[in-house]
């Protein structure tokens, strides 16, 4: 367990300037908003709603990957294991997501309580999980965040397994999985159900149950992919 | 002595290339071993094989009695370290030693700080930033700092100057001399490591050629510069590893007993061979054969 701890602590050490980053972002995206929106006066609709969440969700994809591409070699040749390294580095991202899940719903909290920051701006909040309790609050921020996290260790791991014809070969893979798919919904003219299903979703399931399915998923594959890799 | 390292017909096989081929040796607890080859001999692989980062494709391993693929009881014991090490881009010189403080039960960072000192290394520098002479300084440091009973060093001097190869050389030596432990040393420099290696183990297209006593060796291997006759006599019970003609004199290098005194007698002048010699001798034949 040290071990796995001291390799936990590694990526963190990796990651300090990086962690910053997506923070600076967001702070930045907001202060543009702000000012566009408190700029813009009465002249403001009903409830804007902006996608400068969207970057702490990419950050969060990016970092991923590099915490497998470039933490996995150099673990190995400190005589980590491999499942030391695949341990370690799920601690790190579940920690990382609570973080920012906290940080979101805090964040969204203020600019609930502040009626959008005195301007009706709706940067933080998702208009949809208004009703929801705080814990509920907290896996409707986090299970994107971590879907997003293990597609990007996912694309670490076909790298460090299989290199840059891995990386290319199963993106051309899930590219045509999902262009068969909609290439046959369209045919067989299912789309409005598609679009009942989805809507039958509560925020919760939608939000966080399926990302959360597909992050377990995507990290059992991550492993599989992992646990030959040399480095 | 207990074998820290036992190895039994191991081989690694990529497609049709065998880069390791039917491989069996021991390393015993406590010695310096050079493990020396021609480029692409299969000297890092059978490294990567010994410290679980490649996956052999026949035989057994052991180190310190166990597999050692995802053993983390044998691997904490382990250092290897290699010249191609990767680092994190964000990582910092000082960001390593960490590392290597957490990862390696016997670190010592007092003498981790004393050999960046001597190297002259920058501890807040990023990795990414170092020379290259420098990145092969940090890996030296980590593998000494390290103390780990079972150290290799893969070509760890690319980019070192003279001074810091020797420096290399004396604090790897100091040190080993304080606190005893196998190390494995691959290098192409065997001239500078001849004095330091206590034990050989050559590879030439992954099979093991050589696996002696480094003191064994020198004793063993001569060359001979005399009348073609009268050399040929005194070789007639030796294993002749090369042969070159100066003028009317042959002069043979062969490993085996020549009786000193008839040498003499017969005009025939007798030459130690160095270890580098020994090497290159006998890869060369093994590349004909």
């Amino acid at each position: 367990m040290n071990r796995v701890l001291a390799v936990a602590r590694l990526q963190a050490v990796g990651r300090r300037d990086g962690l910053l980053w997506p923070l600076v972002i967001l702070g930045i995206a907001f202060a543009v908003n702000l000012f566009v929106f408190g700029s813009m006066g009465d002249e403001i609709g009903d409830r804007p709603v902006t996608g400068g969440l969207a970057s702490v969700y990419i950050t969060g994809l990016a970092f991923g990957a590099v915490a497998v591409a470039q933490q996995f070699p150099f673990a190995l040749g400190l005589s980590v294991t491999r499942r030391e390294f695949a341990i370690a580095l799920g601690l790190f991202t579940l920690a990382q997501t609570a973080i920012y899940a906290v940080l979101l719903v805090v964040l969204q909290a203020v600019e609930h309580a502040t009626d959008g920051w005195g301007l009706r701006l709706r940067f933080f909040g998702l208009g949809l999980i208004d009703g929801y309790g705080v814990p509920t609050q907290l896996l409707i921020y986090g299970a994107p965040m971590l879907l997003m996290s293990l597609i990007g260790i996912t694309l670490g791991t076909v790298y460090v397994r299989w290199r840059t014809n891995g990386v290319f070969g199963g993106i051309c893979a899930v590219v045509l999985v999902l262009g068969l798919a909609a290439g046959l919904v369209t045919k067989y003219g299912r789309w409005p159900a598609v679009g009942d299903w989805l809507a039958d979703q509560s925020a919760l399931s939608l939000f966080a149950g399926w990302p959360s399915l597909v992050a377990v998923l995507l990290a059992l594959l991550s492993w599989t992919a992992l646990r030959r890799a040399t480095p | 002595m207990t074998p820290v390292v036992s190895v039994q017909d191991v081989s690694k096989r990529y497609r049709s290339v065998a880069a390791v081929d039917g491989v069996s040796f021991e390393l015993l607890r406590n010695g310096i071993y050079g493990l020396l080859g021609r480029n692409g001999a299969g000297k890092t692989t059978l490294m990567q094989l010994l410290t679980g980062q490649q996956f052999a494709t026949g035989g057994t391993i052991r180190v310190f009695g166990a597999d050692p693929v995802e053993n983390s009881q044998v691997l904490k014991q382990v250092a290897f370290v290699k010249e191609s090490q990767r680092y994190p881009d964000t990582f910092r010189v000082r960001n390593v030693l960490l590392a290597g403080r957490l990862l390696f039960p016997d670190w010592d960072e007092a003498f981790a700080r004393s050999l960046v000192a001597d190297f002259d290394l920058p501890l807040a520098r990023p990795v990414k930033k170092l020379s290259r002479g420098m990145l092969s300084a940090l890996g030296v440091v980590v593998g000494l700092a390290s103390r780990a009973p079972l150290t290799f060093f893969d070509e760890p001097y690319l980019g070192l100057d003279a001074t810091s190869r020797q420096l290399f050389y004396d604090r790897l030596l100091a040190d080993y001399a304080e606190f005893p432990r196998t190390v494995v040393l691959s290098t192409h420099l065997i001239d500078e490591v001849s004095d330091l290696i206590e034990h050989v183990l050559l590879i030439e297209r992954g099979r093991i050629v050589l696996d002696e006593a480094a003191d064994t060796l020198r004793g063993q291997v001569v060359t001979l510069t005399g009348p073609a006759s009268a050399v040929d006599q005194l070789i007639v019970n030796t294993d002749e590893l090369h042969r070159e003609h100066l003028g009317p004199l042959t002069r043979a290098t062969v490993r085996g007993d020549v009786p000193a005194g008839r040498a003499r007698e017969a005009g025939v002048q007798l030459e130690p061979v160095s270890l580098q010699q020994l090497v290159v001798r006998i890869t060369a034949r093994e590349a004909v054969s």
